[in-house]
């Protein structure tokens, strides 16, 4: 004890004070304190001000409590509330039940539906605003120039006709329509009004070649088919373990 | 009934009896519950929660004190929402608790304003227990609130006996300094801290 200076003692004798307080100290560091504190008024009244301290926590009043909080012996019994105890193809689902209903479990479910959301907005927003190329659309090179453009016959705006413009490469009906220029000269319609619409939409002579190029953009409606099923799975089990908690709350 | 026979009992999965231990100990795990948290709507969680907890694992108790047994898994409770609703700490006496619950009168004699001061001091100092850390906070409330000696405390928490002193020592400090801070707020009986 004599080993500390001034500072030092004070520092040691406070250490003990809450031990002192209750009664925990022997008789060498008891005996200690009560000279120390007689002869260093700074430590008396720290030991003093942390009695009262203790003594106002001795006064906090008890709270009753609220409601009896017995557990009920039918649900605890029949395991329903918390123990999956259902047998055979039961035991999943009431395994589910009992994960569900654990306070803490099951935390990430509700960021995983906000991250599914947010990216079924996104991928949406993505093909709204056609921010990225995207699948079963053909590659248009030159686009202020259309392959094929419909135009009025005789001006009345009765019939429509195919008329080709664009680049020959384009051509997607290259196998069976021959394109204007070549060496049967074609009319103007080349085929009748329904052959025109099976070969602008690639009904027939849809060849690998085109194909090809239309798939090398991002397959869009899949990938928002996919998120959205995500999300509706995600959203529509935050919604049931939610439902659960409240029922069992309530109950 | 001994209470060892009513724990065999419940491992044998007697919900009775095990309802029998909750009355027994209901009022120790609430309070402790609404001292650590400071709300009594989220501590009546709480101690409901403790109790489901208990029952399940009670077959995994292998004796010792069930009361320090029943109050550590109060106190994991209690961590695990102050954890999530991130109140550890009151950061602004302007949101002050008004403390819900019914305090038991010390005895019959105690007059009306008595009462209401000493409703008015819980409510004080429980504010000061939220500003303490909250390891520090559950030694002062189980020794000075709840009357635990620093071995019951030092099983109830899972610390050494050094651990559990040094704890009181400087959770009581805090304390202390938060009275001299805000002794305006204590009822006038007991505004002696200077």
């Amino acid at each position: 004890m004599f080993l500390f200076g001034r500072k030092g003692r004070c520092r040691r004798v406070r250490g003990m004070f809450s031990e002192y307080l209750d009664n925990r100290l022997g008789d060498e560091d008891r005996d200690i304190v009560e000279r120390h504190v007689e002869s260093c008024g700074a430590c008396s009244e720290e030991l003093e001000s942390l009695r009262m301290t203790v003594d106002l926590l001795h006064r906090v009043p008890e709270a009753r409590v609220p409601r009896p909080f017995a557990l009920r012996e039918a649900e605890m019994e029949k395991g329903g509330v918390l123990e999956p105890r259902a047998t055979g193809v039961l035991r999943p689902a009431a395994a589910f039940a009992a994960a569900v209903l654990e306070p803490q479990s099951m935390r990430w479910l509700r960021p995983a539906t906000a991250i599914a959301v947010i990216a079924l907005v996104m991928v949406l927003m993505l093909d709204f605003l056609q921010v990225v190329p995207q699948g079963g659309e053909p590659v248009v090179m030159e686009p202020d120039r259309p392959a094929w453009t419909l135009s009025d016959r005789d001006g009345g705006g009765n019939e429509d006709e195919l008329k080709f413009e664009g680049n020959e490469s384009l051509y997607l009906g290259a196998g069976e329509v021959p394109p204007p220029g070549s060496e049967e000269k074609s009319p103007a319609v080349p085929q009748p009004a329904e052959e025109g619409f099976h070969a602008l939409s690639g009904a027939e002579g849809y060849d690998g070649q085109v194909s090809g190029e239309a798939d090398t953009g991002w397959p869009m409606l899949q990938v928002e088919i996919a998120v959205g099923v995500v999300a509706f799975i995600l959203l529509a089990v935050t919604v049931y373990v939610g439902w659960l908690r409240r029922r069992w709350r309530d109950a | 009934m001994e209470e060892q026979e009513l724990i065999s009992r419940c491992q044998s999965g007697d919900v009775a009896s095990f309802n029998l231990l909750v009355e027994r100990y209901q009022r120790l795990v609430y309070n402790l519950a609404l001292r650590m948290l400071g709300d009594a709507v989220t501590a009546e969680d709480a101690t409901q929660d403790t109790f489901i907890s208990a029952y399940k694992a009670i077959g995994r108790f292998r004796g010792g004190s069930f009361k320090a047994w029943l109050l550590r898994i109060t106190a994991n409770s209690c961590h695990d929402r102050l954890r999530v609703s991130r109140r550890a700490r009151v950061t602004s006496l302007d949101g002050l608790i008004e403390e819900a619950g019914d305090f038991i009168r010390d005895d019959t004699s105690e007059s009306p304003e008595e009462y209401a001061q000493r409703r008015e001091l819980s409510r004080v100092l429980s504010i000061g227990l939220a500003h303490l850390p909250e390891e520090q906070r559950l030694v002062v409330v189980l020794s000075d609130i709840q009357g635990l000696s620093y071995e019951e405390i030092s099983q109830a928490t899972g610390c050494s006996l050094g651990t559990v002193k040094s704890r009181l020592n400087r959770g009581r400090l805090r304390m202390r300094d938060f009275l001299r801070r805000h002794g305006e707020l204590l009822p006038a009986e007991f505004r002696q801290h200077k």
